[in-house]
């Protein structure tokens, strides 16, 4: 039961929605933008977060979007999980959204919505990461098409009442080899320890990792060490873990010690597995 | 935009009967379907995502109903487990005693049924994914796992 | 041959249940109903200084709030210390400390919110062997002030509620001259039963002060007479409904969210109150499993006969004593495990800690001996190099055996070596219990041994009363509580199988009724099938006997020449010559119109017979009625890497005496099965620091899901227990004791190491490896 009142608004068009986000945020609401809910709806439950209004995006049509255009692949940011892996339009993301969460919540929680949460896993992020994917986005300077490394650092930087419409992908880099994989402390249907995705480009090797760290991330130092001939690869994970954008973290899921040990292996059996790819 | 404030009539079909309810937008559409349309085959077990109790179908997706709100679903359609009476895996439960305590049980039905209506022959990876959404703690889930094959051995 | 007895006749809920028809608590909805939130600690020790509830006082919708001070008595099962809501301390996090009722839902929680309690942190005891060391804070000052049964005996000034004394044979030398010594330390921490449908209760109190619970109980007597007893109330005005439950576990047994309901109740003149759990609360504020630590000795000779054992079982009660001290009682009675053990020292003792407190759960106190007990024999059996299952042969209990309290292993002592047999054979033990996959993947197995007898009052009772209707149909009334278990599907078996009727003609009671229902102790210790059956048999003797009678006036022949079947009474050798029972059952009318007899109403009753209390200082008594023993094992297949492992099969064999239903048998034992599963594997409350809890939900604390279940495995001894309806003894809970252990056992031999801690998870495996190499 959430125990406060709020208002609901159905947008039909990525405009109305922004324009009405800011409208409701210029008298001082709290307002958020709702997608698949799983989010919003269980932390009001549970009185972690409160607001005055909503705006489901669910019918704007470019949130909605699916498809291979020419060269690209349109990734709506209503879409749900299940949609994505179904499509399975880039396997490097199906195999990532697979994994979150159970089948049945698959059906709820949106890409946008994992992309934008509150919880640091955000486990769709990483093939995006990867494949430099771009994002579309409505804002205060209207429509913008951006890369997404370029705005994630940490968490999407998105500004006040800016709303994720899309996720564009290069088909030819969401065809590329790729290695993914999820260590959990002990259930698949729970959050990750260590999240791996890489992708193999000619030579050079791509990875983002959620999880290991307080945040999501991928890192061009790390991606040179990954594809550096001259180390093998106990040297490979050695460089890695020095140069980790943050330190690996203990949480409720697993201490340190135990994510390095996954870490380890999981790094050797991503090099092992691309070695031969192409 | 349509705007839904206070009380706001909205209306659901639910097992191919119309109801038009006043609801604001803060309830979810679990505790709609309990309290304002009387069918209280779906369960609360967390109101958290994360029990599947409250599993009912959307568009015959299954959907876990505590995680959204009844004004969302405005003019959509909806089964719950009362509009699966009769159908062979509600049957295939009774038989194969894939229930004991029950509380859990119309949520495992709701998404067996989902299951077995999208995929002809799941095999054992497609019917783990689907139904580990589902919590049961009386079974051992041996008799539901056992309902879902005596369906699939029929088709066979 | 039996008409319907051990078939596998379909329970009568299955339509219900599968269809969403069936009702529990919270589906039931009326108009005037009040609702309530409930306010609760944040932290696990501390003096309450303040509870503010003006602000909340004032918020839209609410009629009134309470807090402790309303009311200040400590009350509880067995032991008096626990207040409906904290009053001057709050002794473990989620603990209660104000409620509001208000009109609805929403407006009550968002006066919950506007309470504002502030607190002096104390420290907290985090375990028990921390709760009995010199400088411990004392958690209950007032020990010394609280009643109690005569059967729990408290240590005012410590930290303990219970400590029940065992002494047995040389216990005190045997240990000196021993070729063979084993000595290990366990633990496990609280958690919880994860009974997918929370608890709910309604209160409603009417003008001439007749109290009406509505409640998710397993136990409506215990609910009853506990009210009466703590709140004053004459037991008859108080009326306890309990619809069938969504799972209890031995968590809706006792007094849980009734006493609360009932004085909110009380509050608002009697309106009907209805306080349901939140998840989160019915994981961390309502009672849940016990924790535990324990040091184990065991004493053999080179060949592993056991020669005695010095157990010292230290449980983790929590905040307060609820059901813990009984479990602890219960778990020095059966301290042993099914072994043959002639010299025993054992001290099982109730300790509070800052944790939430425990409460029955399935098992009662068995599950956890079970664990430490078949962990400490496989130690012995690699410490003396002999196979685990030869061990366990070697030493299991028998007929002529004596128990831990000193009594005899009688006449209806179940085949427990015929158990052993059977599990190791449909696990294939003698293939191996390691083998080797490849580099990084080895499959193991684990044995476990299980004996149970029920933890119960000597006066343990139940009741049945059969009436009839004109259709010659059968009513069976008693107050078993239907949990999932199908209970009321075998009493209806044993009603169709006396008279030899269909069993669609036998309706049973669905809701219980302690107004109407005979009495009946509890749907608890797996007792009712054999308690409850007995009490339906001597029912339907009584109601044949009388239909004997009436028809051999109609008859017109002497009473012995008649036999009831298929709906007849008739001439045992001329079965043509027959009275129907639906022209008996409400009285026979002659053709003139006459009418003889009146309804036939059958009674039946049981009591359970020559239990007796424990002495003391040595435990020698009877408290245990009837024994299940059986074996169990499982298999797991471990990626050594990072220590994941699969549960791919689990087995069982038990000696139930007779099976009624063996659909129904079966499923009550791999639902138990999985309950230990779960238990060991992955369960227990994460405390952090503060000794505030972590995993207060389903998403952090977790229970085995779907695909996670091994293949289950699944066979019945049956040597009658004499006394139990058709030889029938309990296999409810058993199913769960055996199999932590055996898992335990499987992993450690897996890993090559001694792995003494639960859960199980891939982690806990790896620290305590590591924690091995730095210790070598
Ligand atoms: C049972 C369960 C299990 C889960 N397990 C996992 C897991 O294993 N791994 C994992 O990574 N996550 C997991 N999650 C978390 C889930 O992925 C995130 O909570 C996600 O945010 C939910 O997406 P949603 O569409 O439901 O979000 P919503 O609740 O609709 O929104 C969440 C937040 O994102 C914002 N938002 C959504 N869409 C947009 C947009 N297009 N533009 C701007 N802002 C937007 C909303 O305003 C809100 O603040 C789990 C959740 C549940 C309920
Ligand atoms: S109640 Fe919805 S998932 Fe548990
Ligand atoms: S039947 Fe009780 S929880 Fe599944």
């Amino acid at each position: 039961m959430i125990s406060f009142d709020f208002d609901y608004y159905k947008a039909n068009n990525a405009k109305e929605a922004y324009n009405k986000y800011i409208e409701l945020e210029n008298k001082n609401k709290d307002v958020f933008y709702y997608n698949g809910g799983t989010e919003l709806v269980t932390y009001a439950r549970k009185g972690k977060i409160n607001f005055d209004a909503l705006i489901d995006i669910n019918n704007i049509p470019a949130c909605r979007e699916h498809k291979i255009n020419g060269e690209k692949i349109i990734l709506g940011a209503s879409l749900n999980l299940n949609q994505i892996t179904e499509k399975n339009y880039f396997p490097l993301l199906s195999k990532s959204v697979q994994v979150i969460a159970d089948h049945t919540t698959r059906n709820q929680i949106t890409l946008g919505g994992n992309l934008t949460g509150r919880l640091p896993y955000k486990e769709a992020l990483l093939p995006l990461l990867v494949t430099d994917a771009k994002i579309t986005t409505i804002g205060k300077d209207g429509f913008k098409t951006r890369k997404i490394t370029d705005l994630f650092d940490k968490r999407l930087k998105l500004n006040k009442g800016e709303l994720l419409l899309q996720i564009i992908v290069r088909k030819d880099k969401a065809d590329l080899p790729y290695y993914q994989d999820r260590k959990v402390k002990q259930s698949d249907i729970d959050y990750p320890i260590i999240h791996i995705a890489a992708i193999k480009e000619n030579d050079d090797i791509k990875v983002a990792f959620s999880s290991l760290s307080a945040f999501p991330f991928r890192n061009n130092k790390i991606d040179k060490i990954m594809g550096n001939k001259d180390l093998d690869n106990e040297q490979k994970i050695t460089k890695i873990k020095d140069n980790l954008p943050g330190a690996i973290n203990s949480n409720q899921r697993a201490g340190k010690e135990y994510k390095e040990m996954l870490f380890d292996s999981t790094i050797r059996d991503c090099l092992e597995c691309l070695r031969g790819a192409n | 935009m349509k705007k839904y404030e206070n009380y706001t009539e909205i209306t659901l079909k639910i097992n191919d009967e119309t109801f038009n309810l006043i609801v604001k937008p803060n309830e979810t559409l679990l505790n709609v379907i309990r309290e304002k349309v009387d069918l209280t085959g779906p369960k609360p077990g967390c109101e958290n995502g994360d029990c599947g109790a409250c599993t009912i179908l959307v568009n015959d997706k299954p959907i876990k109903s505590c995680m959204v709100l009844a004004v969302e679903m405005d003019d959509k359609d909806i089964i719950t487990i009362e509009g699966l009476k009769n159908t062979e895996i509600q049957k295939a439960f009774i038989d194969k005693d894939g229930f004991q305590c029950g509380y859990c049980t119309s949520g495992f039905i709701v998404n067996a049924y989902a299951l077995l209506k999208k995929h002809n022959l799941p095999d054992q990876n497609t019917i783990k994914e689907w139904l580990s959404s589902n919590l049961c703690r009386c079974t051992g889930y041996e008799g539901i796992e056992r309902a879902v094959k005596k369906v699939l051995d029929n088709r066979r | 041959m039996s008409f319907i007895i051990e078939k596998s006749i379909k329970r009568s809920d299955g339509e219900d249940k599968t269809s969403g028809i069936q009702k529990y608590l919270n589906d039931y909805s009326f108009t005037g109903l009040l609702h309530t939130a409930i306010v609760t600690s944040k932290q696990p020790h501390a003096d309450i200084l303040e509870v503010n509830i003006k602000e909340a006082q004032d918020t839209r919708g609410v009629k009134k709030i309470i807090t402790g001070k309303d009311y200040p008595n400590p009350m509880g099962l067995y032991l008096g210390d626990k207040p409906p809501l904290a009053v001057d301390k709050v002794r473990y996090y989620g603990e209660p400390i104000a409620a509001v009722i208000a009109k609805n839902k929403q407006d009550a929680i968002n006066a919950a919110n506007k309470i504002k309690v502030k607190y002096k942190k104390l420290k907290p005891v985090s375990s028990p062997l921390q709760a009995i060391k010199d400088d411990t804070p004392i958690i209950h000052k007032y020990l010394d002030k609280y009643t109690h049964i005569p059967d729990v005996i408290p240590k005012p000034g410590t930290n303990i509620a219970n400590h029940t004394k065992i002494r047995k044979g040389n216990y005190d030398t045997i240990f000196d001259n021993a070729e063979v010594i084993i000595s290990e330390c366990f633990e496990f921490p609280p958690g919880d039963h994860v009974a997918i449908e929370p608890r709910a209760a309604i209160a409603e109190i009417n003008s001439n002060d007749d109290v009406t619970i509505h409640s998710t109980t397993q136990a409506p007597f215990v609910v009853k007479e506990l009210l009466a007893f703590n709140f004053n109330i004459p037991t008859g005005k108080i009326n306890v409904i309990a619809p069938p439950i969504g799972g209890g576990f031995g968590g809706k047994a006792g007094l849980q969210l009734e006493g609360l309901a009932y004085i909110l109740s009380k509050a608002v003149n009697g309106k009907p109150v209805k306080v349901v759990n939140t998840r989160e609360e019915d994981l961390i504020s309502s009672p849940g499993h016990i924790g535990m630590q324990a040091e184990v000795k065991i004493a053999s000779n080179k060949d592993g006969k056991i020669l005695g054992m010095d157990l010292n079982y230290y449980f983790d009660a929590g905040a307060y004593a609820d059901y813990a001290v009984n479990v602890s009682r219960a778990a020095a009675i059966s301290a042993t495990g099914p072994y043959k053990v002639e010299n025993l020292k054992c001290d099982s003792y109730c300790i509070y800690t800052n944790h939430p407190f425990a409460t029955a759960y399935r098992g009662f106190g068995h599950i956890e001996l079970g664990y430490v007990i078949e962990r400490s024999i496989d130690i012995l059996a690699k410490k003396i190099d002999i196979d685990p299952v030869k061990l366990r042969l070697k030493n299991a209990i028998q007929k002529g055996d004596t128990t831990p309290t000193q009594s005899l292993m009688d006449d209806n002592t179940g085949d427990l070596k015929a158990c052993i047999k059977k599990t190791a054979e449909m696990i294939d033990w003698n293939q191996g219990a390691y083998q080797h996959v490849d580099d990084n993947t080895v499959i193991t197995k684990g044995i476990g041994l299980l004996w149970k007898s029920p933890a119960m009052p000597t006066n343990t009772d139940a009741g049945a009363i059969l009436t009839f209707n004109n259709d010659g149909s059968i009513n069976l009334n008693n107050a078993i509580v239907e949990i999932g278990q199908g209970t009321k599907t075998g009493l209806a078996q044993i009603v169709s199988e006396k008279f030899k009727m269909p069993i669609e003609k036998v309706h049973v009671t669905h809701d219980v009724n302690t107004q109407t229902s005979p009495h009946d102790w509890a749907t608890a210790a797996s007792r009712s099938l054999m308690m409850a059956g007995k009490a339906t048999m001597k029912a339907c003797d009584d109601a044949i006997k009388q239909l004997k009678n009436l028809a051999s006036t109609v008859l017109r022949c002497p009473v012995e020449d008649l036999s009831v079947g298929y709906e007849k009474v008739f001439l045992s050798d001329e079965p043509g010559i027959f009275v129907e029972i639906k022209d008996l059952c409400l009285g026979y009318v002659y053709d003139n119109g006459n009418a003889i007899g009146g309804q036939v109403i059958g009674r039946g009753n049981y009591i359970a017979r020559k239990l007796s209390s424990m002495d003391p200082e040595t435990g020698e008594g009877r408290p245990g009625l009837e024994w299940t023993l059986g074996a169990e094992a499982v298999e797991i297949k471990m990626n050594l890497k990072d220590f994941s492992y699969q549960i791919t099969k689990a087995a069982s064999t038990m000696d139930v005496g007779k099976v009624i239903n063996p659909d129904l048998a079966r499923g009550q034992v791999t639902g138990a099965m999985a309950m230990g599963l779960s238990f060991a594997r992955s369960e227990g409350f994460n405390f952090n620091s503060l000794e505030q809890i972590e995993n207060e939900d389903l998403r952090e604390y977790k229970i085995l899901r779907y695909g996670e279940h091994p293949d289950y495995y699944v066979e019945f001894i049956e040597t009658p227990q004499k006394d139990g309806p058709y030889g029938v003894r309990g296999l409810g809970e058993q199913g769960v004791i055996g199999i932590p252990g055996a898992l335990a056992n499987a992993i450690s031999r897996a890993v090559r190491k001694e792995i003494n801690k639960l859960p199980l998870t891939p982690e806990s495996i790896y620290q305590e490896l590591k924690a091995g190499e730095n210790n070598d």
